[in-house]
């Protein structure tokens, strides 16, 4: 039986290894699919709307109620928090979002 | 207690110890959203549901509120005997009151028939211009007269419309307010000819 070389049975190592790693970037593709960047949100107040992220900078056009636009997640996370329309004692008195997730 | 004399005798309607005290919530939201019964098991229509395109609005510390119509009456006056008969036509519903809230402008501006509203951190605008003639609006008052049943009482007009000119006063050491507020209803004909204006309810489960 003839003897495989030192540089044969290397190669085949080396090449069995690439494929697992293949498999395995594969696998961690299937395992965390990349995430969307933005959050579309959508206004509820009824209001022209400019907006500067507090993150990023940029800046988000909202044109009336139910306007609705894709903003960045880091972004997203501070204008899901915003509030407004306090009402005096006796009303409803509790500050309303002005940003809901479609 | 019947009277010893002077209760009529027969089947008699009498009225209930409950009185109605302080002003009812004003909501008010777009007329061409639906209310939230529409209608009702009844065949009612009233009440809110705000959407993200149509909000509900609430009037903030409202003040003075009355409700009032107008109407178109009429005798038939015969010549020989006087008058026989009063022909009466509802012409509009509506509630009056002053307001002492001017934040958020976004129901401001509806009051004072303004223009939309922008907002650009940390300002909001709105114009004043031409009045829409077109905004209708769906008007719901509530008013819980016993909070410990959850008893109360609400107001529902179909169509109304903010009319007549507002004043806004500014007094020295006091608060400002806007006098003048009108929503008046009109005559819905989308609805039954019984609730063309609104309709009123009661919810009490101890009475009724």
């Amino acid at each position: 039986m003839a003897k495989r070389s030192n540089y044969e049975r290397e190669s085949e190592r080396v090449k069995v290894s690439d494929e697992e790693v293949e498999e395995e970037i594969l696998e961690e593709k299937e395992a965390s699919p990349s995430e969307p960047e933005t959050v579309r949100l959508v206004l509820l107040k009824q209001l022209n709307l400019k907006y500067v992220g507090a993150v990023t900078g940029k800046t988000y056009t909202f044109s009336g109620a139910g306007a609705e636009a894709d903003v960045d997640k880091e972004d997203a996370k501070i204008m899901m928090e915003k509030r407004g329309g306090r009402c005096c004692e006796g009303g409803v008195g509790i500050p309303t979002p002005y940003f809901a997730e479609v | 207690m019947a009277l010893v004399t002077g209760t009529p005798v027969g089947n008699l309607d009498t009225q209930e110890d409950i009185y109605l005290s302080d002003a009812p919530s004003i909501y008010f939201q777009d007329y061409t959203a639906d209310p939230l019964w529409n209608p009702d098991g009844d065949g009612f229509y009233w009440g809110l549901s705000g959407t993200t395109t149509y909000p509900a609005f609430e009037v903030g510390c409202p003040n003075d509120v009355s409700m009032t119509e107008d109407i178109t009456i009429n005798d038939v006056l015969c010549d020989n005997v006087g008058v026989k008969d009063t022909v009466q036509q509802r012409n509009y519903v509506q509630f009056e009151f002053t307001i002492r809230s001017f934040f958020p402008y976004q129901t401001l501006r509806h009051l004072l028939a303004g223009g939309a509203v922008t907002e650009s951190s940390p300002t909001q605008k709105f114009g004043m211009g031409t009045i829409n003639n077109t905004q209708f609006w769906m008007v719901y008052a509530p008013k819980v007269y016993d909070t410990d049943n959850g008893d109360y009482i609400w107001i529902h007009l179909n169509k109304a419309k903010f009319v007549e000119a507002w004043t806004v006063n500014m007094p020295f050491g006091s608060n400002w307010e806007v006098t003048g507020l009108r929503l008046r209803a009109f005559a819905d004909t989308t609805k039954p000819s019984t609730q063309q204006f609104g309709m009123w309810g009661r919810a009490d489960a101890s009475v009724i």
